[in-house]
């Protein structure tokens, strides 16, 4: 990863990234070109090309066809690029705020206060109903945002804001979230599916609206992070040596921490809460890219929207028609791969 | 593995010019004296640091010398602006306690005692943490940036070291890295917090004369705190003996470093010697029969 010139040390070189997006571009293709739905392969290709280019071929889709490429892959692509992009960043945020390899984006409450939001809506609106209750996400998203203001105004000790009583207010936060939400499950057996697979995660929309209404949330969430990435590179020396470096610590890790929380709890509010994504695939960038932030920050938002197109693209083909739950793909293929490099990384330090 | 010179040359004459900075010239920095005035930090009732005022000017070098617990490194990390306290530190026209962090940095530049030593972080990129303060707020370095890191590697002496990682050097090494961070700051004060704790005498030397290099050809103002007594007199213009938060005494070490003063800040049983203008102080045996 040694970039040439003095002036490129620990910037993201700029062939790298090209070659990442080059393959993030490969990954949204397949992902559209392969689902469970068998649909010839040549007449995918011309689609794509009519479509992208405004070239008129004879394409041979049928219209069925032509959408469930366009109004069923299409977004659900996008969307996993969204949520896979936008929770491994704020991953690699929170592992930079906090100095901590263990921080993920749910540990201020944002999983545990998204899951309380999501529970209350499915439970009280299960009454007869069917199907997907549209007001789960808008549900969702303020139980995240409401665990996450709890977390960090509680999170106060002896006046001062550390990263540690942070932590640990977000694990007391969460428990208490998911005692509730565990609570209002239990009283209301018939649901417990329902809110058992959103709690897995689902990368399934209806059409592009969850992708369109989730862009400006992510957009803002990504731009103020990327924007950030030196200022963590900074903080690695610890708060003190940060602020005598010139660098106002707790207006960074407010702004920091307030992003990523946004951008993930709009996130997990259309997807539910999927796991691993945003611990493991920070930690993938930092081994394969060293540990400035400036590294490791695009290229988790690259690495991590491919990951997840690529996780959905198996839960999606795996045991078609049947899906699996995305949480349970991103596990089972992260957990072992978190493994391997754990064991490359140890004695590596962090 | 190359050391400093230890002979401190003279100063130059003519005006100075900063020797690591890039051809083009900056913006002067702010020139002034350090200016201090009844600092005062507080934890809870207890005043660790307590109405303490003194003067550093511009090119001089103030040690603070005292027992564990005196205050050493509360004042400092009060006048770095780290720590809540009362009272006012200034750098010429310029109160520090008014400043954003970004415009402090650029006036003072503080090496701490136990610096944080990041994982995986190349020794050039460390210095390049230095200009933080100097960069706009969506901007990244600048080959002057560069350029200026390369230059403080190379004054210190660690031409060789700047693609090695931190973590790799020996103690002395990186207590030098850590000085190059703060001399990228290009801050006119530079606060050293125990410089040379955990370096071999020959290092301790070797730091403290690079210090007195740099205040004199540079007019680097510098405040310390140090414990070896006799290395703080040798070095420092002025000397200020802290004890329980309160100066007891400043002023140059002659008149400071006496044994009556001693005796105010420290029960260690010591004496003082003369040697060729410099006072060293002496350990005395253990007092037989004594626990």
């Amino acid at each position: 990863m040694d970039a040439p010139g003095p002036a490129r040390h620990r910037a993201l070189h700029p062939l790298v990234l090209a070659g990442s997006l080059a393959g993030l571009l490969g990954v949204v293709l397949v992902g559209l070109l392969i689902g469970p739905t068998p649909i010839a392969l040549r007449g995918e290709i011309l689609e794509l090309i009519d479509r992208l280019t405004g070239l008129h071929f004879h394409v041979p889709l049928s219209p069925i066809d032509a959408a469930i490429v366009w109004q069923v892959r299409a977004p659900r692509v996008a969307l996993g690029l969204l949520v896979g992009g936008t929770l491994a960043l704020a991953g690699g945020s929170y592992q930079g705020v906090f100095r901590n390899p263990l921080a993920d984006p749910y540990l201020l409450g944002v999983a545990a206060g998204a899951g309380l939001g999501a529970t209350i809506a499915i439970t009280s609106g299960a009454e007869g109903a069917t199907g997907p209750l549209p007001y789960v996400p808008v549900a969702a998203f303020a139980g995240a945002l409401v665990a996450v203001a709890l977390t960090y105004g509680l999170g106060v000790a002896g006046g001062e804001r550390s990263p540690a009583t942070l932590l640990l207010a977000g694990v007391a936060i969460s428990s208490m979230f998911t005692a509730v939400q565990t609570f209002l499950q239990l009283r209301q057996t018939q649901t417990l599916r329902d809110v058992y697979s959103w709690i897995l995660g689902d990368l399934s929309t209806p059409g592009w609206h969850d992708t369109l209404l989730l862009l400006p949330y992510t957009a803002l969430s990504a731009a103020v992070l990327l924007v950030f990435r030196r200022r963590l590179d900074v903080l690695a020396v610890g708060d003190e040596e940060a602020e005598a470096l010139g660098i106002d610590v707790r207006r960074t890790r407010f702004v920091v921490l307030l992003a990523a929380s946004l951008g993930t709890a709009a996130a997990v509010s259309v997807s539910g809460l999927i796991g691993f994504v945003g611990i493991i695939v920070p930690h993938v960038v930092r081994l394969l890219g060293g540990t400035s932030y400036r590294v490791i920050l695009p290229m988790s938002l690259v690495a991590g929207a491919g990951f997840l197109v690529l996780a959905d693209l198996v839960a999606r083909v795996a045991l078609a028609p049947a899906e699996l739950p995305i949480g349970v793909v991103t596990a089972a293929l992260g957990g072992p791969f978190f493994v391997l490099v754990l064991r490359r990384r140890a004695g590596a330090g962090w | 593995m190359s050391r400093t010179s230890g002979t401190v040359p003279a100063p130059k004459a003519g005006p100075a010019r900063r020797w690591w900075r890039a051809p083009d010239p900056p913006a002067a920095a702010a020139r002034g004296d350090l200016v201090c005035q009844g600092i005062e930090v507080r934890v809870g009732e207890r005043a660790l640091v307590d109405d303490v005022s003194f003067t550093v000017a511009a090119g001089g070098w103030l040690t603070v010398v005292g027992p564990n617990g005196a205050g050493k490194t509360s004042l400092l990390r009060a006048v770095a602006g780290l720590v809540p306290h009362a009272g006012s530190a200034s750098v010429g026209d310029a109160l520090l306690e008014v400043l954003r962090p970004a415009e402090r940095a650029r006036l003072v530049a503080f090496v701490p005692q136990h610096p944080v030593v990041p994982p995986g972080l190349r020794v050039l990129d460390y210095v390049l943490l230095g200009r933080t303060a100097h960069l706009r707020p969506l901007g990244a370095e600048s080959a002057r940036d560069v350029a200026i890191a390369r230059r403080v590697l190379g004054a210190l002496g660690l031409d060789a070291y700047a693609e090695r990682l931190l973590s790799s050097l020996s103690g002395g090494e990186r207590q030098r890295a850590v000085i190059g961070r703060a001399l990228a700051q290009e801050s006119p004060v530079l606060l050293l917090d125990e410089p040379t704790s955990g370096l071999d005498i020959a290092y301790q030397q070797d730091v403290l004369d690079l210090v007195n290099r740099l205040r004199r050809e540079e007019g680097l103002t510098v405040l310390a705190t140090m414990h070896d007594l006799t290395l703080a007199g040798a070095y420092a213009d002025q000397l200020g003996l802290l004890a329980e938060g309160r100066i007891v005494a400043i002023g140059p070490p002659s008149e400071t470093l006496t044994e009556a003063n001693l005796a105010r800040i420290t029960r260690a049983r010591i004496r003082l010697l003369r040697e060729g203008g410099t006072t060293v102080v002496v350990h005395l045996p253990p007092v037989a029969g004594a626990p």
